[in-house]
């Protein structure tokens, strides 16, 4: 398992506090396991609250681009390395 | 030509929608003639199966693949997600399947891609004469609800239902064949409310349907822009709460609807106020298909849409229209007016709603009590309120279990939308002398 970088931490932290995810802590947020389904379990509701943060800490409209949001909302890795490369 | 067509039956796609535009995206539009053709290759394919799982989440792909199921007298089977256990459910149920999809990262045995299908096959000779047609009563897909039982309850529709229905809808928002508008819709095809606003008035009334799925309020934004004005959003109080809330700059739209879950009032006058347009619902379920429509802003009365009419049957509602197949019954709680208006007075305490999917709350109780270690729980739904969205949370007993170990129990067994937010694990639940819980003590605790 590898460890959380610092914005993949900061975008955990943000996950959590998003979400009410309360039984959970951000440093468990395995980078590269699943957010939805079998991993963490999030759903599409969640991923319109996690947008929403996104673009108020980040600046920037997120987009899914493919159909079920899966590139970007994969893992905590993909996802932090698309807010990266979108923040303004 | 041979012998006149029936009576109770119609063609798939009515000759004076060849040449119209029935959908589109960014540069592109496909017309009746377009989808005929497409339907007609696509139809080839079909022959040594049954029922076909259309899995398509473009609404062009969609479309061509229920009418080439049916004009082949096959049953679609409406996935009630994207996710391989809803699609494994139904090829497991039904006899005979083939999975026929956009997403091109499907591949298995009886599996389509169908894009592939209509970019390379080479178009069938055809003339406008000879349109399929489809008898009224065919039943041409099944939907999916989760029921009380566990099992997936199938609700199958007819060519007149759909039909029917779509008109009926359509004109109750002022839609008609001879002023074309496009819609957006943010619903899957596979989802009634979807199936009948994006599908069947692009079928029904010749209005032209976005083909893509806009999700997130920038996708909602864009598919606006390429519509042009005066175009009719379709969507859920989710998505526009989370406009609202983005405060996303979208476009003009000449309408907005909502429907799959209650609309509060003060986010549709929000809405109404940001985006300088009527923000009107449908009311609806998968039993009957949408039956009424309110302005919220305007009206707490729901006025059925014509040829429908309701009566009262132990306070529920009971829906009488021409093409349903016997009167149908929703779970609500309701106070008629006369047989063309109601109010809504609540839901019936054991089903909710959360992201357009139905459940019912024993059930969820029973699958959290079925676990070994559990000694008490109950889960409690928390209203949509302002900002934020229904979601259900848990209170478990269960002194030797972490609360890890019961959501992931939870996560194998329902829809993530129903995944308790937060789990709280208790000393004990607030049950009453007679053993009842009451939403109230349960909400109380979840809170302290």
């Amino acid at each position: 398992m590898s460890e959380q970088t610092a914005i993949e931490q900061e975008i955990a932290q943000l996950i959590v506090d998003t979400l009410n995810l309360e039984d959970i802590s951000a440093a468990e947020i395995a980078p590269q396991e699943p957010l939805f389904g079998e991993g963490l379990g999030l759903d599409s509701i969640d991923a319109l609250e996690l947008a929403l943060a996104i673009s108020g800490k980040y600046g920037f409209q997120l987009k899914a681009e493919d159909e079920n949001n899966k590139a970007i909302f994969a893992t905590l890795r993909s996802l932090a390395s698309h807010i990266e490369k979108n923040r303004v | 030509m041979g012998q006149p067509p029936a009576a109770d039956s119609s063609p798939v796609v009515a000759s004076d929608l060849l040449r119209r535009p029935l959908f589109y995206h960014a540069d592109s539009v496909r017309s009746g003639s377009d989808l005929l053709l497409d339907m007609l290759k696509v139809s080839a394919h079909l022959g040594p199966y049954e029922h076909i799982i259309n899995d398509c989440a473009d609404r062009y792909f969609f479309t061509v693949l229920l009418l080439a199921a049916a004009s082949s007298g096959k049953i679609s089977l409406l996935p009630a997600s994207h996710t391989e256990t809803a699609i494994d459910a139904l090829s497991s149920r039904y006899r005979n399947t083939a999975l026929v999809t956009d997403n091109a990262d499907n591949t298995g045995r009886d599996t389509i891609q169908i894009s592939k299908i209509i970019a390379t096959d080479n178009p069938p000779q055809q003339s406008a004469a000879d349109i399929p047609r489809l008898a009224d009563s065919q039943v041409i897909a099944i939907a999916f609800t989760s029921g009380s039982t566990g099992e997936p309850q199938a609700h199958p529709r007819t060519w007149r239902w759909a039909m029917q229905e779509a008109k009926a809808a359509g004109s109750a928002l002022g839609l008609d064949k001879n002023r074309p508008k496009r819609i957006v819709c943010t619903t899957p095809p596979q989802h009634m409310y979807g199936f009948v606003s994006s599908i069947f008035i692009p079928l029904a009334l010749g209005q032209a349907s976005y083909r893509g799925r806009p999700f997130f309020p920038e996708e909602i934004r864009e598919a606006l822009s390429e519509s042009g004005r005066h175009s009719l959003l379709v969507t859920t109080p989710t998505q526009i709460r989370a406009c609202v809330r983005s405060q996303a700059k979208l476009p003009r739209a000449g309408l907005i609807l909502s429907s799959a879950a209650p609309l509060d009032r003060s986010l549709a006058e929000q809405a109404e106020k940001l985006y300088l347009t009527q923000v009107v619902e449908f009311y609806g379920s998968t039993e009957t298909g949408a039956i009424a429509l309110r302005r919220p802003t305007l009206e707490s009365a729901w006025k059925c849409f014509a040829g429908i009419r309701v009566k009262p049957v132990h306070g529920e509602l009971q829906v009488h229209a021409g093409y349903l197949p016997a009167p149908a019954r929703v779970h609500d709680q309701v106070e008629i007016i006369d047989e063309r208006h109601f109010l809504l007075l609540g839901r019936s305490a054991d089903l909710i709603k959360i992201g357009g999917k139905r459940e019912s709350l024993a059930r969820l109780n029973s699958i959290l009590l079925a676990m070994e270690g559990v000694e008490d729980g109950a889960f409690v739904f928390t209203e949509a309120s302002g900002e934020q969205e229904p979601r259900l949370a848990a209170l478990v007993v269960a002194p030797g279990l972490p609360v890890k170990a019961i959501q992931s129990h939870l996560r194998k067994a329902m829809d993530a939308v129903f995944l308790p937010r937060p789990l709280k694990k208790v000393e004990a639940l607030p049950r009453t002398a007679a053993g009842k819980l009451t939403r109230k003590a349960l909400l109380a605790l979840l809170k302290s």
